[in-house]
């Protein structure tokens, strides 16, 4: 019998992502923290336990299909896989034929594909620049003392518009505390961060090819789950966006869907 | 240190290399290629140091060598300054010039102030950027020796007119300035016969780059150089004879260094010189026929006088010295309208799948373009252009792994689209 498992890998910046694909099923996914370990100490430790809840061993798996910023890293990988290939091939297995723009707003960078028929048409990444990703977003939650997961609702209670000027993280921070001395609440400076990062990615996706009001996007990676940079990005687009019911996932499963030729 | 001689070395060790180390996918005549420009640079640092006319300039040695000059190019030298820019890099950032600039610019003044390049007598830029004529307008001021800076913009008639007029001033003035020099028509005319039999060449091999597999090396396509070289060497022409040759050679035989050509890819703009990208484009099979890295039709591109014939716009036979003019407006600072006409043309004419646009940071003509050449590349020719944030030399700015990486899906999605497109025909 052919070994029937097939494994994909997307290692971000702070976490990594797997699932497992039984005879193109996905029978398995999960988001593991990176932390202080290596990234390919938690790829073997995500290999070794997906495949131990699911009743499989290292015999049973057919390949290992990698990407994402830290995949080169990972050395007993089969293949490394191009990220935007990878993404689109995962949000087609969701919304076959999807015709629009994927933004994938991750903790290292910003990545905007335009796919025609499923296929990656076009590809724009965010500068070097930190500003446009979610480790900004961390930092600034730090500055204002509240966890990640909590700083999406807050802003959605702004009252005041707040315009932050940097585009750099480093300048935006001086520019938060300035304003955090300025007795600025939390939830208008999160706004304002909140429309400055929507601008950027904004930018991104028009760099991607992105049509207003004719083109659909699809919002993936961590950032999907910040409810805060969703509506940011709906009013700058004026528009909704679709998120997939787990958003941090796409890459992976695009990687394991390219291993099997799909 | 003197730039001339470490760069006179560094030739000669390639032209070593070359031969003790034949690598069938690259030209023979790489060999006499490195060779003349090893020769050249060794005779102008020669010429200077027994008191020759010297001049630094980039685009106006038609002018200044047959007044006596010997010609050498502050940007020109910039592109080849990989073995010192570290230290041209600290030199620099330590005396306060801008780093956000490109680094023609910040290099050409590493190579000033560090006083590796003897004083000229002149500083005189011809086909330059904004950028490159305050580099020598700056450098002049630096070594305290006299400019002649034209003013020159978008080619219309009234600039044609009124270049022409500064032309012949400039002559006027730098025979009554500058001692001992004087205008010699007939190597004038000589140079440009030769810079002209070498543009009829390139134009042939321009045509060779068309055939399937491509019959260059992604290497060789960025070493390629202008027609200029035929008039600096008393071998130029052998040399660009020998190269067409060699092509015609490897199209007759059906070679390519890429026999299982998958894409094809024209490289636009600059390029990591200190860095590689060669292995991605070989996992992909990617051919890369054409690196377009100026007004290439005009230079040694596919169709001769593609986009401007300057007898038709004057509507009478130019003069060599008309026809000279006219060249110097056919640079990268003009309007990006012909950059965006010629990459367009050049795709089309090839067969080209992507265009990697490596564009050169800190460039205000070069930026702003790559928008305007991806929507017509959409639009007309339905292939994609992936714009990398390119340096030449400075290693610190490279981003390796993102530059690989970027390039590695880029060229998958190239192949995915190109599979489209052939599957709609």
């Amino acid at each position: 019998m052919s070994k029937p498992i097939i494994c994909g890998m997307d290692a971000g910046l702070m976490t990594l992502k797997i699932v497992l694909l039984n005879k193109a099923e996905i029978i398995h996914t999960a988001v593991m923290p990176i932390e202080t370990n290596t990234t390919a100490e938690i790829a073997e430790v995500a290999l070794n336990e997906s495949l131990a809840a699911n009743g499989f061993t290292q015999d049973d798996l057919c390949g290992i299909f990698v990407t994402g910023v830290g995949a080169s890293e990972i050395h007993f990988a089969s293949r490394i896989l191009p990220e935007a290939s990878c993404l689109a091939t995962g949000v087609n297995r969701l919304r076959p034929v999807f015709d629009g723009i994927i933004l994938d707003v991750g903790a290292h960078k910003a990545i905007a594909v335009q796919c025609k028929k499923g296929i990656p048409y076009k590809v724009a990444y965010s500068d070097r620049c930190a500003s446009g990703s979610g480790l900004y977003l961390e930092m600034v939650a730090q500055l204002l003392g509240m966890d990640i997961t909590e700083i999406g609702a807050l802003s959605l209670k702004s009252t005041e518009t707040i315009s932050l000027q940097s585009s750099c993280a480093i300048y935006a921070e001086s520019e938060i505390i300035s304003l955090m001395h300025n007795r600025k609440r939390p939830e208008d400076i999160l706004k304002g961060v909140y429309k400055g990062l929507a601008a950027r990615a904004f930018s991104l996706m028009i760099r991607a090819g992105y049509i207003q009001g004719k083109s659909q996007v699809a919002a993936i990676g961590g950032t999907a789950h910040n409810i805060g940079m969703l509506k940011a990005l709906e009013e700058r687009i004026g528009g909704e966006i679709w998120v997939p019911e787990n958003p941090d996932n796409l890459g992976a499963i695009g990687a394991a869907l390219m291993g099997t030729g799909e | 240190m003197n730039y001339l001689e470490i760069y006179a070395a560094i030739l000669n060790d390639r032209v070593k290399m070359i031969k003790e180390h034949p690598n069938a996918k690259q030209y023979k005549s790489n060999a006499l290629l490195y060779e003349m420009l090893s020769e050249n640079a060794t005779s102008q640092l020669k010429a200077v140091q027994d008191g020759g006319l010297f001049a630094f300039s980039h685009g106006l040695d038609d002018i200044l060598v047959p007044m006596g000059f010997t010609c050498f190019s502050i940007v020109g030298a910039a592109d080849r300054v990989g073995f010192n820019s570290d230290a041209y890099y600290r030199l620099i950032r330590g005396a306060g010039y801008p780093t956000t600039i490109c680094d023609r610019f910040q290099m050409g003044m590493g190579i000033v102030l560090s006083g590796h390049i003897p004083r000229p007598h002149l500083v005189a830029p011809g086909q330059a950027c904004d950028v490159e004529t305050w580099l020598n307008i700056a450098t002049a001021h630096i070594m305290e020796v006299p400019y002649y800076f034209l003013d020159f913009r978008h080619r219309t008639n009234i600039s044609m007119d009124h270049l022409m007029d500064q032309i012949h001033e400039l002559i006027d003035r730098i025979e009554k300035e500058i001692p001992g020099a004087k205008f010699n028509k007939d190597m004038f005319l000589e140079r440009r016969k030769k810079t002209q039999e070498a543009q009829v060449i390139f134009h042939k091999i321009g045509q060779m780059l068309k055939a399937k597999p491509c019959p260059v090396s992604a290497k060789d396509a960025f070493r390629i150089v202008p027609p200029w070289i035929a008039k600096i060497h008393p071998r130029g022409l052998e040399y660009v004879r020998e190269l067409h040759d060699e092509i015609k050679d490897r199209v007759d035989r059906g070679f390519s260094p890429n026999p299982d050509e998958k894409l094809r890819i024209m490289w636009a703009v600059s390029g990591p010189f200190f860095g590689s990208l060669f292995k991605v484009l070989e996992k992909h099979k990617a051919s890369m026929p054409i690196f377009m890295w100026s007004h290439v039709p005009e230079q040694f591109g596919l169709v001769p006088k593609c986009f401007y014939d300057v007898g038709e716009f004057l509507g009478r036979e130019p003069t060599d010295l008309e026809e000279m003019t006219s060249s110097l407006l056919s640079t990268w600072t003009g309007p990006v309208t012909e950059w965006v006409d010629e990459i367009e043309m050049h795709c089309r004419e090839l067969d080209i799948d992507g265009v990697v646009y490596y564009q050169l940071s800190g460039c205000p003509t070069n930026l702003p373009a790559a928008r305007q050449i991806s929507d017509r590349l959409e639009e007309e020719l339905d292939i994609p252009l992936l714009p990398l944030q390119g340096w030449m030399v400075d290693k610190e700015m490279y981003n390796k792994s993102d530059s690989e990486d970027r390039l590695d899906a880029f060229l998958t999605m190239c192949l995915q689209r190109k599979k489209v497109r052939e599957g709609s025909r």
